[in-house]
């Protein structure tokens, strides 16, 4: 990763474009920055575009046109370019994704050791002090398929950590728990917004959206409809489509 | 007039054992045979059938003259091998029990049934009319059998997995190598051409080959078609669609006539060779369909999930994604193994002396002209005793990466 002049974002969207086909256009020209650090919050209705947007940060998606800038690499068709932004860039899925072939400490020790070549006995250490912060360290030799949904996404996000990224990227990490299960994870995405790491947070949360976040970003119809700090966006909405889905959401 | 056993209560000795017995018997049979008329009328069934099915085909069998298979049994386990050089089929034999009973005795507490059977089967040919030096390579089996399963036990996992996979992958060349030797005629382990090679030697040489390569050629035709390359995609749905779309017969006889038209005439390969390369093409089309299941059954979240921890394309496939199809498909890969070995039968119509080829030959020397029902039973219980003891081994398989939780195994 080349170092980030003061003030440069670290992830960098110009006016970016995706449609599978020219009719059915799903971003329609997005353009923001995310500042090395800071804790941004993606919030909008389903269809809206907003996981698809986040997905494009880390090249799951292509985009058809404009640019995104990851720590100074831009993702282009280029394979290289690719694996460097991937490097900078955990992703944390609503359905934990584990591999449920691998007991938890495979899950998290497998990238390590064939990707960035670490040793197995140095990669099982750090998996154990990244399993000890995300509260999993008694469950490091069981398998995904006997672990509650809270503790599997934690261990997903034990897993992209192990990685070293310095950004964090959440598609909707709750939305498939159980209600009991969704502080334990959202506890871990404190801790690391504590630990000034840079996050991008698709989420329904929006306690944690209030408590965590330095800016929340409302997503509709492929484009972004109002940014602003929590308290101005949830205490002062601007725009009419805001108001109409906080009124929405925050019914009940 | 009362007598003692008729009063009630708690009965002792043997005549009160007899009547508990009998009548938890009778309860049984009224309750799981008898419960209703139509339970009645289906076990009434079952049991005429049964009963014609011993008085009419078992009884009259073994009132048959069976001499037909004690004189063929040679031809009809190795064909025409040379008789000095059946040592060297009779050590591959002894590999196999070595590893056989290496390989499973690890896996703790009971023997599986696969190997069970393939111990009866042994402890039959003991019993049976053959030669001296034959029933002492039998024991000298039953025995290497037992030491590899007992001696596994006092290895760890590791090394057991290891040596038992080093054993297995060098099995075929190994036979391969012992079968063909490999000095001139007056060596100590002159050349046996293949076309000297027959019965259940042939048949097992053919089919495990298939399956050894059939299995790669499969994953990789399968791995061509989803490929991103439009020739190589375009190459392998071709190859798979065409294979597919023959008859066995067929692509043994195109293999037959047209392989030695193709290559330049020194190559010259045997029918041997040729009906390889036919059963192979044929097998791994087939095979080829069988993991483009399994691949469509993983879902596209874990390519997501390795690609956002910079998996590469290959990582990916060897740790991520075959893992679990491999597990997935053990069930499908058995049932196509058993297939390739009853479909290699097939060699005998382009005048290989496979089981199948044997048998039509000694049936059609008039010596043994009445014996064919004989002959017939007996390939048919060889056959059955390996596709058995292959499906049983599965389960096994099956049962300890945790795939059934059922007991898929019956009986």
């Amino acid at each position: 990763m080349k170092t980030l002049r003061a003030g440069e974002p670290i992830i960098s969207c110009r006016d970016v474009h995706k449609w599978y086909t020219p009719e059915f256009e799903v971003l329609k020209g997005v353009s923001y920055d995310f500042y090395e650090g800071e804790v941004t919050v993606v919030i909008g209705p389903s269809g809206s575009g907003k996981s698809t947007f986040v997905r494009t940060i880390n090249g799951l998606e292509e985009h058809q046109s404009g640019s995104v800038v990851v720590g100074g690499v831009e993702l282009t068709h280029s394979v290289k370019n690719l694996n460097a932004v991937r490097s900078q860039c955990g992703m944390v899925f609503q359905s934990f994704n584990l591999f449920p072939h691998l007991s938890v400490m495979d899950n998290i020790t497998l990238a390590p050791i064939w990707v960035k070549k670490e040793s197995k006995s140095a990669a099982r250490d750090r998996a154990m002090a990244l399993l000890e912060r995300v509260g999993m360290a008694g469950h490091a030799s069981k398998y995904p398929g006997q672990l509650s949904g809270g503790e599997q996404q934690r261990v997903a996000i034990a897993r992209s950590l192990a990685m070293d990224p310095s950004i964090m990227l959440f598609d909707e990490p709750t939305s498939a728990l159980d209600p009991e299960m969704i502080k334990e994870v959202l506890d871990v995405m404190t801790e690391l917004a504590d630990s000034r790491m840079t996050l991008v947070v698709i989420t329904h949360e929006l306690g944690f959206a209030k408590a965590v976040a330095d800016h929340i970003v409302f997503f509709d119809n492929g484009k972004i409809v109002e940014t602003g700090s929590p308290d101005a966006f949830f205490g002062d909405p601007r725009e009419e489509r805001t108001k109409l889905f906080l009124s929405q959401i925050l019914q009940h | 007039m009362k007598t003692l056993s008729d009063e009630p209560g708690p009965k002792t000795g043997a005549r009160g054992w007899i009547s508990r017995v009998a009548g938890r018997a009778v309860f049984w049979a009224r309750t799981n045979l008898f419960g209703s008329w139509f339970d009645s009328l289906l076990t009434m069934a079952t049991l005429w059938v049964a009963a014609s099915i011993v008085s009419r085909g078992l009884l009259p069998m073994a009132a048959l003259d069976w001499s037909v298979i004690r004189d063929n049994l040679k031809l009809i386990l190795t064909g025409s091998y040379p008789e000095p050089q059946l040592w060297r089929v009779w050590i591959a034999v002894l590999y196999v029990s070595l590893f056989g009973g290496f390989s499973f005795g690890g896996a703790g507490g009971r023997m599986p049934r696969s190997l069970a059977i393939v111990a009866a089967a042994q402890c039959f040919l003991f019993l049976a009319p053959i030669s001296t030096s034959s029933k002492a390579y039998v024991a000298c089996g039953i025995a290497l059998q037992l030491a590899g399963f007992f001696s596994s036990r006092l290895l760890d996992a590791r090394a057991r997995a290891w040596i038992a996979g080093a054993a297995w992958i060098s099995f075929l060349p190994l036979s391969f190598f012992l079968a063909y030797g490999m000095t001139g005629p007056d060596g100590w382990m002159p050349v046996v051409a293949t076309n000297y090679w027959g019965g259940l030697l042939l048949t097992l040489m053919i089919s495990l080959t298939s399956i050894a390569l059939s299995f790669p050629l499969g994953l990789l035709l399968a791995l061509g078609r989803r490929s991103s390359l439009v020739l190589v995609r375009a190459a392998s749905t071709c190859f798979i669609e065409v294979v597919r779309g023959v008859p066995l017969i067929t692509i043994l006889f195109i293999a037959y006539l047209i392989i030695p038209l193709a290559l330049p005439a020194s190559l010259n390969p045997s029918v041997f060779i040729r009906a390889m390369i036919g059963v192979i093409a044929f097998h791994s089309a087939y095979m080829a369909e069988n993991f483009r299941g399994g691949l469509q059954g993983i879902p596209r979240t874990q390519y997501e999930a390795a690609a956002s921890l910079n998996l590469s394309k290959g990582k990916t496939m060897v740790f991520v994604i075959l893992p679990q199809v491999m597990k997935r498909m053990i069930p499908v890969l058995v049932s196509s193994f058993t297939g390739t070995l009853k479909d290699t039968s097939l060699i005998s119509i382009i005048g290989l002396l496979d089981m199948i080829g044997i048998s039509s030959a000694i049936v059609s020397n008039p010596e043994y002209m009445t014996s064919s029902t004989q002959v017939l039973v007996f390939m048919a219980a060889i056959y059955f005793v390996l596709c058995y003891s292959i499906s049983s081994a599965s389960y096994r398989l099956e049962a300890r990466l945790g795939v059934t939780t059922t007991k898929a195994g019956g009986l």
